[in-house]
């Protein structure tokens, strides 16, 4: 039995399947908002009072808003971030008031910057 | 002899031990702050381990030991390594003797294998220490493998935070001869982790004969632990249930860690 139950424990840990990989980030996303195209590197939303699509992408060669990327304290396991691109955060005429109408409150408070500060 | 668990004289050593421990440290401090293009971070570690019961061969006892220590570790990338001072007391079951104190030099290396799954080495080398009256030896020299299974992506979500479970099983070679293994599981959620692990030695001393060396127990537990990652600084509290051979000790632990400009995200 306990072999077993080690057993599903290993498995579940292991079986991340790629689409799955946005099944987090899609609790942070609001009720309004509309996914336009769900692949397995690219997640694009439509916000309806929002002109611009927001692109978010899991691999660096994705020209993204915001990319995931892992972070590791010392000693410590690695753990998905999401971080606001360069592009997102300077320019003038998106500003974070417009843009964050895409995400719930707690994922605006997790966003890093590039250099690895937070968003706020 | 002194009594180590005489107030004034524990007083005593405790201070010496801490004023040494503070010369080691800002020492320490100082080197990497000077090779902070060499090194990512600093990490100092004061820990204080209590045993209030010990089972050994069936029978319960009812010691006071006291074992603290102090770890100043330097990391560069998936490496670190440290010196760490250790002070122990004993009263109770295993009173008389000396205080014992030592220093060990640490090294660790992370080896990132793919997205969920590292493999840890530790090693400690003990490097002086003081004669010992019970084998409660105040250095250590052994080496750790773990291989740890995580979930990067997280698999929960409770309360706006996601939460990351892992798994390990590992091994443990003492100076003795000493093999253990261990396995376990835990889960990280905001800034609070918990894990669970057994340990089991495949060998080791039976805890019958005159002297008791408890670095070379074959012994089973439970340990349950708890930390939590507070800005720079991390607390940790760890609990030994023992099935078989060793002591029910209690560990409380704070970490602080320092990144340098080429340090950590």
């Amino acid at each position: 039995m306990r072999n077993k139950i080690l057993f599903f424990l290993l498995l579940s840990i292991l079986s991340v399947p790629a689409q799955g990989q946005w099944k987090m980030l899609k609790r942070f996303i609001q009720s309004d908002v509309v996914i336009v195209e769900e692949t397995k590197s690219v997640l694009i939303l439509r916000h309806p009072e929002v002109t611009e699509m927001m692109v978010i992408g899991l691999k660096d060669g994705v020209d993204a808003d915001i990319k995931a990327d892992t972070a590791q304290a010392r000693g410590g396991n690695p753990y998905r971030i999401w971080v606001a691109s360069e592009k997102l955060l300077q320019d003038p005429s998106k500003p974070k008031q417009v843009w964050g109408r895409f995400f719930r409150s707690e994922f605006l408070r997790i966003l890093k910057r590039p250099s690895g500060e937070a968003t706020d | 002899m002194s009594c180590p668990s005489s107030p004034s004289q524990l007083r005593k050593q405790l201070v010496a031990a801490l004023l040494l421990l503070l010369l080691l440290l800002s020492s320490t401090t100082a080197v990497a702050q000077q090779e902070s293009s060499l090194f990512d971070d600093l990490t100092i570690e004061s820990s204080l381990m209590r045993i209030s019961k010990a089972e050994l061969d069936g029978d319960e006892k009812t010691p006071t030991i006291y074992r603290s220590f102090m770890h100043a570790v330097v990391g560069r990338g998936p490496s670190t390594l440290g010196l760490l001072y250790q002070y122990t007391t004993r009263g109770g079951d295993f009173g008389g003797g000396d205080p014992e104190n030592g220093l060990m030099l640490t090294a660790s290396h992370d080896f990132h294998l793919n997205n969920f799954s590292r493999l840890e080495l530790n090693a400690r080398v003990g490097l002086t220490s003081t004669d010992v009256y019970q084998p409660l030896f105040a250095t250590d020299t052994d080496l750790r493998a773990n291989l740890v299974l995580f979930d990067s992506v997280g698999k929960g979500y409770y309360g706006g935070y996601s939460v990351f479970p892992s798994a390990y099983i590992g091994t443990q070679i003492n100076s003795f001869g000493r093999v253990q293994g261990l396995i376990g599981g835990g889960a990280w959620w905001k800034q609070f982790g918990v894990y669970l692990t057994g340990f089991h030695a495949f060998n080791g001393d039976d805890a019958t004969g005159e002297r008791i060396n408890f670095a070379d127990l074959d012994n089973a537990g439970i340990s349950l632990t708890t930390m939590a990652r507070l800005g720079r600084f991390e607390v940790e509290l760890k609990r030994n249930f023992i099935i078989r051979n060793g002591g029910n000790d209690l560990t409380f632990s704070v970490r602080l860690r320092r990144p340098f400009a080429r340090g950590e995200r």
